[in-house]
């Protein structure tokens, strides 16, 4: 029965969404998968060589790498508590079916196992074995500390499914789990504990038989409060949450400003209703920090001659970041209903033109939120502005264009990490005009000392392209018009 | 005896009762309809019936066995709820194979099960290189019943069958439950907003409306009559305040 179920999984992925995609998606995909799995092969490979370098007192690589452990285990927990879950309705299916509920339990839980966050630590631990214990404690002993590891990795595996499940009903369990976390680092931090010799301590004797024998029964005690946890949360209302009731905000103020005012509230429901449009949102305040590796700490001077090229790409991607984020799907947000959209009793210049507002104010909230960064360098005040008024009049237009050739359903309820729905070659194209030329532009006059006159030029480009707005919105619309019937045909497929 | 049994049951979510049924008996070998308007409760009793959800307060007993204590009644039990519930990765061969091995039935057993069926699919479903996923919703509906129907279960327990079929697929699947009714003791559970497919070929009906059963009809000729009756002025009563609020709403929200 197992069996069977194994094989529907294989089948399943197989079969998932991921492998019908386009190509463009399917190499950058690989490529990032490549590209990870690599350093981390790698940093196992060469961490002996690494840790001899940086502990050259230490007499062991191995206890180096014991006292690291608890570090490890934190971040691992945070890391997966945020981008890993256990899809139980995924296993609806079954429930009607002559399959006991506990082999679908079973299954739920190992084929959880078959995902990124298990594979990557066993990139670097398996090298590591070889390589850095084995030569210090020999060969039984490194095949004890390896198996000893991935017990480690089970175990965080199955607390975070466990905490995830039960943080779902009972919202205290997130925060006291979050807590814990935090005031571990803390204390850590002020030196009122030191993580390094508790995990030192804890993880010391990694290796012999004992510390393998209790990891495996904490890892199966897990396991097992993991399963009968779902055996009693296995009823499918419990499983979906309870819809809450509708928070209505209100933005009577725009609404009243007739069908601009209303598409444009409209809008901003969408974004603050749905749970991909909202990680959007948070992203765009976590970039907004993104300057401080620019501007923060720097030596003014030479920041200004030497990385100047880089302060643009900062700068366009601060001021526009939500711009940028959103916008690349302008039109795929709105996907589900497109033929709605082409029916309703507006003209569509008007849809676009909301869409513009929209994307000018987003622009104006981050240009003002990053002009906190003149407190390290007047520079970023000349920076910014040149960079937000490209973003007002060119990007934004450029953004409206490549709308125009959106095709693609975007399901709004799925968050943003590692999700590439939506995603085509458009997106990459755009990247050209809207990241290359200003640095091109600003570049032209850098490499002849005269970086201020490429800044003045930055945003002349943005005033000018401003000034022709009447003439790209023709111009959209055109391009819309002629696309729409084979966009509508792409939103409806799935 | 009966082989569906309700007892005591009831279900509140946020301190409204979706769902209080003192007791409902149902005969083996007789097929029952059940009508209601939206959200009268018909999907929470089937949820209940098939231990999908847990009531707040009595049991369901399935041919006796208490279905959220023992998991034997899926031996003897088809049911398609809606198209969730199928294994939309796999081909419809596929979904009926593995439905079949969960039966213990042989490959040459469901090929001739399925041959009944031939005129049903119109030659869409089977042979075809299509997942589930990709096949039209009245297919996909298809598929789901005739998977139920697999193990020649003695219950058979089907959410709206009718709805998303074409006029002549609604007929043909009236005539096929007909004829099973007639020539097996399966007992069927069928809920239907059509009520003159249920009248057609349901020895019993009843009416959920609030979550409480409010009309246990034997049915006769008269029965479409009662039950159309019964919703139309279930609209009249309702009419002065639902004109008052009509008109209300639009301007409220």
């Amino acid at each position: 029965m197992f069996a069977t179920l194994l094989q529907q999984h294989v089948k399943k992925t197989l079969r998932s969404k991921y492998f019908t995609q386009g190509w463009g998606i399917k190499i950058l995909i690989g490529f990032l998968v490549l590209y990870f799995g690599a350093s981390f092969l790698f940093l196992g490979i060469f961490l002996p060589e690494i840790l001899e370098d940086s502990h050259p007192k230490a007499q062991s690589i191995t206890a180096v790498f014991n006292s690291y452990i608890l570090y490890y285990l934190l971040v691992d927990l945070a890391m997966r508590f945020f981008l890993q879950d256990l899809n139980l309705l995924s296993v609806q299916h079954y429930l009607l079916q002559r399959v006991k509920k506990s082999t679908v339990i079973n299954y739920l839980l190992s084929t959880s196992l078959f995902n990124f966050f298990n594979l990557l630590p066993l990139l670097f631990i398996v090298p590591f074995a070889i390589r850095g214990v084995s030569p210090e404690r020999g060969s039984t002993e490194a095949t004890l500390w390896l198996l000893s590891m991935l017990l480690v990795v089970l175990f965080s595996h199955f607390v975070v499914i466990l905490v995830k499940r039960a943080s779902a009903v009972k919202q205290w369990v997130f925060f006291a789990f979050a807590g814990l976390v935090a005031v571990l680092f803390t204390a850590n931090s002020l030196d009122y504990i030191s993580l390094q010799d508790s995990s030192a301590l804890i993880f010391g004797a990694l290796g012999k038989l004992l510390p393998l024998g209790i990891l495996a029964f904490l890892v199966a005690l897990v396991y097992l409060a993991n399963f009968k946890f779902l055996h009693q949360q296995s009823y499918i209302d419990q499983w979906k949450k309870q819809s809450k009731e509708a928070t209505t905000q209100d933005f009577g103020f725009l609404e009243s400003k007739g069908a601009l005012g209303t598409m444009l509230a409209n809008e901003l429901k969408l974004i603050l209703r749905n749970k991909r449009t909202k990680s959007v949102l948070v992203m765009t305040l976590l970039f907004c920090l993104y300057g401080l590796l620019f501007y923060g700490g720097d030596d003014v001077l030479d920041g200004v001659y030497a990385g100047f090229g880089w302060k643009i790409f900062a700068g366009i991607f601060m001021t526009g970041i939500f711009m940028i984020n959103y916008g690349q799907f302008l039109i795929g947000w709105e996907g589900a209903y497109f033929d709605g959209i082409l029916t309703r009793a507006y003209p569509i210049e008007t849809f676009f033109r909301a869409k513009f507002w929209l994307l000018a104010l987003s622009a104006v909230i981050t240009y003002i939120l990053t002009l906190g960064y003149v407190y390290f360098t007047i520079d970023a005040l000349w920076i910014n502005t040149a960079c937000f008024l490209y973003n007002l009049g060119v990007n934004s237009f450029v953004l409206l264009f490549a709308s125009t050739y959106q095709k693609k359903k975007i399901d709004l309820s799925k968050g943003s990490a590692f999700n590439y729905q939506g995603t085509s070659a458009t997106q990459f194209i755009i990247v050209l005009p809207l990241m290359v030329l200003p640095i091109l532009i600003f570049a032209g006059f850098n490499v002849f000392g005269k970086p201020y006159y490429g800044l003045a030029a930055l945003g002349a480009a943005g005033l000018l392209s401003l000034a022709f707005s009447r003439y790209w919105f023709q111009e959209i619309i055109k391009n819309f018009k002629e696309k729409k019937y084979k966009n509508a045909a792409g939103f409806r497929e799935n | 005896m009966s082989i569906i049994s309700v007892k005591n049951l009831s279900k509140s979510y946020n301190g409204e009762t979706v769902l209080n049924i003192p007791q409902l008996e149902i005969e083996a070998g007789k097929s029952f309809g059940l009508v209601g308007n939206n959200g009268a409760g018909k999907t929470t009793l089937y949820r209940c019936l098939l231990d999908l959800i847990q009531p707040d307060q009595g049991e369901v007993l399935l041919n006796g066995v208490p279905v959220a204590k023992d998991e034997s009644w899926k031996n003897f039990t088809g049911s398609f709820i809606d198209e969730g519930f199928l294994i939309d990765y796999l081909t419809a061969d596929e979904y009926f194979k593995f439905i079949a091995k969960l039966h213990d039935i042989s490959q040459e057993d469901l090929a001739q099960g399925l041959k009944k069926y031939e005129e049903f699919f119109k030659g869409e479903i089977l042979g075809r290189k299509k997942y589930i996923r990709d096949l039209s919703k009245g297919n996909q509906k298809k598929v789901g019943i005739v998977g139920a129907l697999i193990g020649n279960p003695s219950i058979l327990i089907l959410d709206e069958p009718f709805a998303n079929l074409d006029p002549s697929t609604q007929f043909q699947l009236r005539d096929q439950l007909k004829t099973l009714d007639e020539q097996t003791d399966i007992t069927m559970l069928i809920s239907s907003h059509d009520l003159g497919h249920v009248t057609e070929f349901c020895q019993r009906i009843v009416i959920l409306d609030h979550g409480q059963l409010v009309k246990d009809i034997h049915t006769t000729s008269e029965t479409l009559k009662e039950l159309e009756d019964f919703f139309v002025n279930k609209v009249r009563d309702a009419a002065p305040s639902s004109e008052a609020s009509a008109t209300v709403t639009p301007t409220e929200k």
